[in-house]
């Protein structure tokens, strides 16, 4: 995970550059048809997006506008069913499962509404996972795993079951996870969705610390003041990207 | 990924179910036991039925009423089996044994042997056991010792004598010294003249509790006066085939209307017992086999359910980057070590169960290394069997779809 050039310089309030940084996520007419009861449903008519090294990007749209379709696409956990999708300059759009899987587990990392952890296994063991499926051997992966989780404030708490966590540990644990593998990008599902407030806020502030040390970030939301943390939003709807501003940041 | 990583969390999530993951088991544990202690239980029975043939006496021929063909009982001409003992007219007669003794060269030894049972008393001491009536060969011919006294002669056999085997002597008489003693056979006043050496069981039968008389006092006294069949000892083994033929022709020779025999010969005996054994063992085996088909189906069936259970989790595994090998092989390594863990257990409970019945039917087991391989490996492969189609399913999931899923 390279450390930004601009690092330091990127809390200054106003409009953030990153032009010269490369694309790490380049969609480019994507179009998505589920077939539904022997209906085509158009879930993406053509959406094309650019996320570049470092940014800090919101996606916002109402249930049901294709945001989570994006997200997925550009989470590898999809194929597009036109278009052209790029990872880290890589099309992605036409690799088979396990090609996507390699993908996914080397340089995306997820954070869900829901947390997604497993249950009846620890909170170390949950962070694992990811290492596990790289091949990394069982000392290396418990000795990065537990970096992690004290990135995420959870030193202590490291042979927890999910059950004796709190939602805002839970997310945690999920980001530590997300984090473990050194991902180029983390894509984020409404991750304080299930979360009270101060938990939603303790959230967000990680979440944006990591994507101050480089890490980019792509949160899906519905909620405008979560998506104001980004540097950019993205509007959708109905299966279109309808427009991008940028955000000043004056509400922290 | 390892073998050895994934068995490690295969037995993770099989120890969060453990009732369900030894539910399982068992069909797999019965099975494997099943076949392992039919196995052993039937390499016991072989070498015990082959010394026990051996222990009725070396080089023995048998005379036996009806026709009975020991090589087709169980072949392809169940007909052929006509008569047998006790379902036609016996026609075996006392004099019969005189008569082939006189034929058959020096050497030879024949007994006729016609047996009941009755009850036997000395005092207030009561005995129920079996009653052998014969000729003053029976000794030679069944390989009897005496421990005291002797066994009656040719010219006692109109005498009412009898010599009784440890087991008796020690029931009717405890620590007395049984010799000249008047012991009551069904009613009638017997001497006994001798005890027999112990000799212990063949065929389950104790060849220690039982009573020998002379076969003129079983006519005379019990209305049996036609052996249940003639036995004849051989001198040698190379003797046995030639005096099979000879006594074949002598019988015939008598050209009684009607007449059935068969003769028969230790080796047919031995080979009919593993024939019979043989039967026992495929069908036993055949059962066996069943049941770990029942194990491996109920095997398929908790992991098709755990799969589903497990939806959720797929996903999330997929999400972070398993891929669809690394998911089948997870479930395989499940169902696997579910089967396994039962061999296991399952050779474990054949060691305590061929041992116990062993002890019980006084059979000796063979508990045989291929054996136990065998069925672990075979309890291996019905995991993998089985497993195989769950796990496919599992690692199919869309990784979308399963991380919806509620």
């Amino acid at each position: 995970m390279g450390e930004q050039k601009d690092s330091d310089g990127k809390r200054e309030r106003g409009i953030r550059s990153f032009e010269e940084a490369p694309l790490i996520v380049k969609l480019h007419n994507v179009v998505k048809i589920y077939p539904m009861d022997g209906v085509e449903v158009f879930a993406l008519r053509g959406a094309s997006l650019e996320v570049r090294k470092g940014e800090f990007v919101g996606i916002m749209g109402a249930s049901g506008s294709g945001k989570s379709t994006l997200m997925h696409i550009t989470g590898c956990l999809d194929r597009p069913t036109e278009g052209e999708v790029y990872i880290d300059g890589e099309d992605v759009s036409k690799l088979n499962d396990n090609q996507l899987a390699d993908i996914r587990n080397g340089k995306i990392g997820f954070v869900f509404q829901s947390f997604n952890l497993l249950p009846r296994t620890s909170a170390i063991s949950n962070v694992e996972l990811p290492l596990l499926y790289a091949g990394v051997s069982r000392g290396e992966r418990r000795k990065r795993a537990k970096e992690v989780l004290e990135r995420v404030g959870l030193g202590s708490r490291l042979d927890h079951y999910p059950s004796q966590l709190s939602g805002g540990e839970q997310q945690r644990v999920a980001i530590a996870r997300a984090l473990v593998n050194h991902p180029s990008l983390i894509l984020a599902d409404e991750p304080t969705g299930n979360l009270d407030s101060k938990s939603g806020k303790e959230v967000m502030n990680i979440l944006k610390e990591l994507n101050g040390q480089g890490i980019t970030l792509i949160l899906v939301t519905h909620d405008r003041e979560v998506a104001e943390h980004a540097h950019r939003i993205v509007h959708i709807r109905d299966g279109e990207i309808i427009g991008e501003e940028e955000v000043s940041k004056d509400n922290e | 990924m390892k073998i050895l990583e994934g068995l490690r969390m295969a037995f993770i999530s099989l120890k969060a179910n453990k009732m369900r993951s030894l539910l399982t088991m068992l069909g797999v544990i019965i099975g494997v036991g099943a076949v392992i202690m039919l196995i052993s239980l039937g390499l016991g029975a072989k070498e015990e039925i082959g010394s026990s043939i051996e222990a009725i006496g070396s080089n023995l021929i048998a005379v036996v009423p009806g026709k009975i063909d020991l090589k087709s009982v169980f072949g392809k001409n169940p007909s052929e089996m006509k008569g047998g003992v006790g379902f036609q007219a016996n026609k075996l007669r006392p004099e019969m044994a005189e008569f082939i003794q006189e034929k058959l060269p020096e050497g030879f030894y024949v007994a006729p042997i016609v047996i009941d049972t009755r009850n036997i008393s000395y005092g207030s001491n009561k005995h129920f056991t079996s009653v052998v009536g014969t000729t003053e060969n029976y000794p030679r011919v069944r390989g009897y010792e005496m421990e005291r006294g002797q066994f009656f002669t040719a010219t006692e056999i109109n005498r009412d004598i009898c010599t009784i085997g440890p087991e008796v002597a020690k029931s009717l008489f405890g620590e007395q010294d049984p010799l000249g003693k008047q012991i009551l056979i069904g009613g009638h006043r017997f001497m006994v003249i001798g005890v027999t050496a112990p000799k212990g069981s063949t065929f389950f039968i104790d060849n220690d509790d039982i009573v020998q008389i002379p076969y003129t006092r079983m006519s005379r006294y019990f209305g049996k006066n036609k052996p249940d069949n003639i036995l004849v000892q051989a001198p040698s083994k190379e003797s046995v085939p030639g005096a099979v033929t000879q006594i074949q022709r002598l019988l015939e020779d008598l050209k009684l209307e009607d007449y059935e025999f068969t003769v028969i010969t230790q080796e047919d005996l031995v080979g009919f017992a593993d024939s019979i054994l043989r039967i026992l063992t495929y069908l036993l085996g055949a059962i066996a086999g069943i049941s770990l088909l029942v194990g491996g189906i109920g095997i398929m069936n908790i992991m098709l359910v755990s799969v589903t259970e497990r939806t959720r989790e797929i996903g999330i595994r997929k999400a972070v980057g398993a891929k669809t090998r690394d998911v089948m092989f997870q479930f395989l390594m499940e169902s696997v070590s579910i089967s396994i863990v039962g061999g296991i257990l399952g050779i474990i409970l054949a060691f305590g169960g061929a041992t116990l019945i062993s002890r019980i039917l006084g059979i000796p087991n063979q508990m045989t290394l291929w054996a136990i391989i065998l069925a672990f490996f075979f309890s291996g492969g019905v995991g993998v069997f089985f497993g195989v189609y769950p796990a496919m399913k599992a690692s199919r999931l869309d990784p979308i779809a399963s991380l919806r899923y509620e």
